[in-house]
């Protein structure tokens, strides 16, 4: 483990996820009220900070305590300013976070700010996960309250119920959040969930001359990606740590990008049926070709369903089992037509693995760690939410680069068909699936998902949760 | 720092567009010679370019080393410089970050063998993670870029929408458009659905011996130019600057034959840009046309100067001794003598005229366009998962 990766003082659900255990999640945007007393509102938050989770679950413990609730809290630049986070510091935070994502949003090809009114920003966003939606819920109701007793300092701006019993599939019906970049300090394989990269310095010099002349392809294998991607103050891929306040409010914390993504299951569903009937392919195969996997299980379609077998019982390093290893370990260099995973679908372009020209390297500064749930049934939607230790290199590279414009994988200007929003009213992308005849689907009527709002959060560490209740207490 | 052609500027700011870079480096005396071997070796030797092309974002690029620059007084002779010097330029589709990350993660060993010579590389290479070896840390390559680019005036290209991939596709369909002449029924019919197929994309794929490596022999054993770089430093004259920039790209656009040019300025001072080290102080600003062109220098400058008389003196009309396009043996002499070698260049595609190109490219277009609009065929008898299990 490289000097100084301590997960223990990382918010939980960071590098560690809460897993199956915790399939519901119940989170509340806040905002300091104008009317309050700022003093009131931090020491609501002090409080609360108090509680958080951090590091990896507790095992080992009686069940009752293994399951109790996790609540997790993050803060908006304007939350930080609002509990006395002095200007210089705020300073020192990238540009990404400090104009938020609404004044960012246009450069992203997102209409939310016009066309979601009702979508507030806020300053603070407060999540507990449990077992069940009961158990997220009183928790939750016990945490307001205690803004309640102090007067209400924070008012409520929105309350989103999140999960389900059907686990990690979102409504589209496809498991999602299954690869999760392996980080370096953390996980231990990075088999599927690394960098595919070339391993430099290997073989003697006439190997390293003719690798250099393209006349060998250099060796080539999966790493651990540099924790200074995910978490500020330590080294990244570019060798540097992230841009980012100094201690001991930076280190150890990353930033989040909270999405909520409204999808339109039924006109997905019709528009699937209408298609596949015009081009004569089967329903859940067409699905399948759009989203870029498997609608059953979930893996991939570069590589045959036998490829997969039934579940695993013991884990591996990564605590993961053996199917899910396996399902995740696989390239797309074999397919690079995209015969079998088109190259437009949705999961081959916000993962290329290998798929960019010149190789898995040119993906390693862009990953991010996806923590999203399903809205709670019956509402069809997504809580997206991406952590990384630059939401420029992250979030807006993949939005701006890989889902808005399909320059880099040879796509033209053609969209993600999945996540393209409407131009001038409908929706303008095509998606193409390779194949002896190439079947071009046309653009919907109206966007499969829309995005109701969007918001840049900083998730404090454990010294820096300490530092800002400390100073909510000399404030 | 980088141009931007903006003229199909997206405000979702999509990637996609040309862009353009061009820096001026000094190069440490004791890795001169070392790198002028390199450059020539790269440049000679078949597939040489082939971990470039890999990359698919560059559509031309050079480097030359640079030891003397036309004298500042106009008459030509050659100023000999203190040190030497690395240009390189290259025009490319992409962000500038993600075209310089690409390099250095995907071709450390080339870059440090170019650049690590000059001064200000950091040539040092840390321990990757997965201890897979030694690599070279991308933000010392952004940090050399950003102390020695040069500013750039004006760029323009013959059409900055097409991106390398379009090109690469476009030519495809050529390829197979040529060899389906002839055909009947039903070969007929797959030669039109693999047309079909690479004017939708997905990409043509990297590039393969025969365009990398043979193609190459065969234009050097022929003779055939096909797509050339010229570089010319000009001295401005004392006290006189050149036009607006929007001026200076409509006059880059005028140039016939020409596939991107650009027009830079080596500044006086350029320790600004280099640091203490550089001790080669100008006596004036220097002008620097970069062009990558169809056909051998003697036509193309004559072609300019015929052609695009007015852009050539909107271009060069503050230079120190400009004869004019007026003159044709003076604008010919004068072009010689401010011209500089190039030591090694690399084209991003199959070479092809600008004329062939743009045909090209709108054709793949106009059936990118028919294919996706036009009465879409009927189901195939085989699906595409078919084809593609088959194909895997």
């Amino acid at each position: 483990m490289p000097p100084g990766v301590e997960p223990g003082e990382v918010q939980g659900n960071v590098l560690h996820a809460y897993g199956g255990d915790f399939p519901s999640a119940h989170f509340v945007r806040l905002r300091v009220a104008r009317s309050a007393d700022a003093r009131a509102a931090g020491a609501v938050v002090a409080r609360w900070l108090g509680a958080l989770s951090f590091g990896r679950r507790p095992t080992g413990l009686p069940e009752r305590e293994r399951l109790a609730p996790h609540v997790n809290l993050a803060v908006t630049a304007s939350g930080l300013a609002a509990l006395g986070v002095p200007p210089g510091l705020l300073q020192a935070f990238p540009d990404d976070f400090r104009e938020g994502a609404k004044a960012r949003a246009a450069g992203l090809g997102d209409r939310w700010p016009d066309e979601q009114p009702s979508f507030v920003e806020a300053d603070l966003l407060l999540s507990v996960h449990a077992g069940d939606h009961h158990a997220a819920e009183c928790r939750m109701r016990a945490l307001l309250e205690e803004n309640a007793a102090a007067g209400r300092p924070l008012e409520v701006v929105q309350e989103r119920p999140a999960g389900g019993d059907e686990g990690a599939r979102e409504p589209f019906g496809f498991a999602d959040g299954g690869s999760q970049p392996a980080v370096e300090g953390v996980d231990l394989d990075p088999v599927g969930d690394g960098v595919y990269a070339a391993r430099i310095g290997t073989g003697g010099h006439l190997r390293r001359r003719a690798e250099d002349l393209g006349i060998v392809e250099p060796q080539r294998g999966w790493r651990l990606l540099r924790a200074g991607e995910f978490l500020l103050g330590h080294p990244g891929e570019d060798g540097a740590a992230p841009p980012g306040p100094p201690a001991p409010l930076g280190p150890d914390g990353t930033f989040m990008v909270y999405r909520e993504l409204d999808q339109d299951v039924d006109g997905f569903r019709a528009y699937v049926a209408e298609q596949a009937r015009r081009v004569g392919m089967h329903a859940g195969t067409l699905e399948e070709k759009i989203v870029g996997r498997r609608r059953d299980d979930g893996t991939t379609l570069v590589r045959p369903a036998e490829d997969f077998p039934p579940p695993a019982p013991a884990p591996d390093a990564n605590g993961r089992n053996g199917r899910r290893r396996r399902s995740n370990d696989f390239l797309y260099a074999g397919d690079p037509h995209g015969y079998r995973c088109p190259v437009g679908a949705h999961v081959r372009r916000t993962n290329p693995r290998d798929a960019l020209p010149g190789g898995g390297e040119r993906t390693m500064r862009h990953r991010i760690i996806r923590r999203g749930m399903r809205y709670k049934p019956p509402e069809n939607g997504l809580v997206f939410i991406c952590l990384s230790a630059s939401i420029a290199n992250g979030f807006e590279f993949i939005q701006r680069n890989w889902i808005n414009d399909g320059t880099a994988l040879g796509l033209g200007s053609d969209p993600d068909f999945l996540l393209q929003q409407a131009e001038d009213g409908r929706p303008r992308g095509h998606m193409v699936i390779p194949g002896y005849r190439p079947v071009v689907l046309p653009p919907p009527e109206r966007p499969f998902v829309t995005v109701r709002g969007c918001e840049y959060l900083f998730v404090p560490s454990r010294r820096a949760s300490a530092w800002l209740a400390g100073l909510q207490a000399t404030s | 720092m980088v141009s931007e052609l903006a003229t199909n500027a997206n405000p979702a700011g999509h990637a996609g567009q040309l862009r353009s870079l061009v820096t001026l480096s000094p190069i440490r005396p004791e890795r001169r010679a070392a790198l002028r071997r390199r450059l020539a070796f790269v440049s000679l030797a078949p597939g040489g370019d082939r971990p470039l092309l890999d990359l698919s974002t560059i559509h031309f690029a050079r480097w030359s080393i640079v030891t003397q620059l036309p004298h500042p007084d106009g008459s030509g002779r050659p100023r000999r410089l203190s040190w030497a010097y690395l240009l390189f330029a290259a025009a490319y589709d992409g962000g500038e970050r993600e075209y310089l990350d690409a390099f250095t993660d995907t071709l450390p060993q080339r870059i440090q063998k170019v650049f690590g010579g000059c001064v200000g590389f950091q040539a040092r290479v840390e321990e990757a993670a997965g201890a897979d070896g030694p690599r070279f840390p991308a933000w010392a390559f952004r940090r050399f870029v950003e102390c020695n680019v040069l500013p750039e005036l004006a760029v323009a290209a013959a059409d900055p929408s097409a991106t390398v991939e379009a090109i690469r596709q476009a030519i495809a369909i050529e390829r197979v458009d040529r060899r389906s002449t002839g055909l009947r029924g039903e070969a007929l019919g797959r030669a039109q659905v693999r047309v079909e197929g690479l004017a939708l994309g997905p990409p043509a794929g990297r590039p393969g011996v025969r365009d990398a490596v043979l193609a190459p022999l065969a234009r050097r054993a022929r003779r055939r130019p096909g797509i050339l770089p010229l570089t010319l430093a000009v001295p401005l004259a004392p006290g006189q600057e050149p036009p607006p920039a929007a001026r200076l790209a409509e006059a880059l656009r005028a140039l016939p034959d020409t596939h991107v040019a650009r027009l830079s300025r080596i500044p006086r001072t350029m320790q600004d840009h280099l640091g203490q080290l550089h001790p080669d102080q100008l006596p004036v600003d220097y002008l620097l046309l970069t062009t990558d062109h169809d056909g051998e220098p003697a036509p193309y400058a004559e072609a300019v100067r015929t052609q695009a008389g007015d852009a050539a003196d909107t271009l060069f009309g503050a230079c120190a001794v400009y004869p004019g396009a007026a003159d044709a043996r003076g604008f010919r002499a004068w072009m010689d003598r401010h011209r500089l070698r190039t030591d090694y260049t690399v084209t991003g595609h199959p070479p092809r005229t600008v004329a062939e190109l743009g045909r090209l490219v709108g054709d793949r277009a106009r059936i990118a366009r028919w294919t996706l609009e036009g009465p879409l065929p009927p189901a195939p008898r085989r699906t595409a998962d078919a084809a593609g299990r088959r194909a895997g």
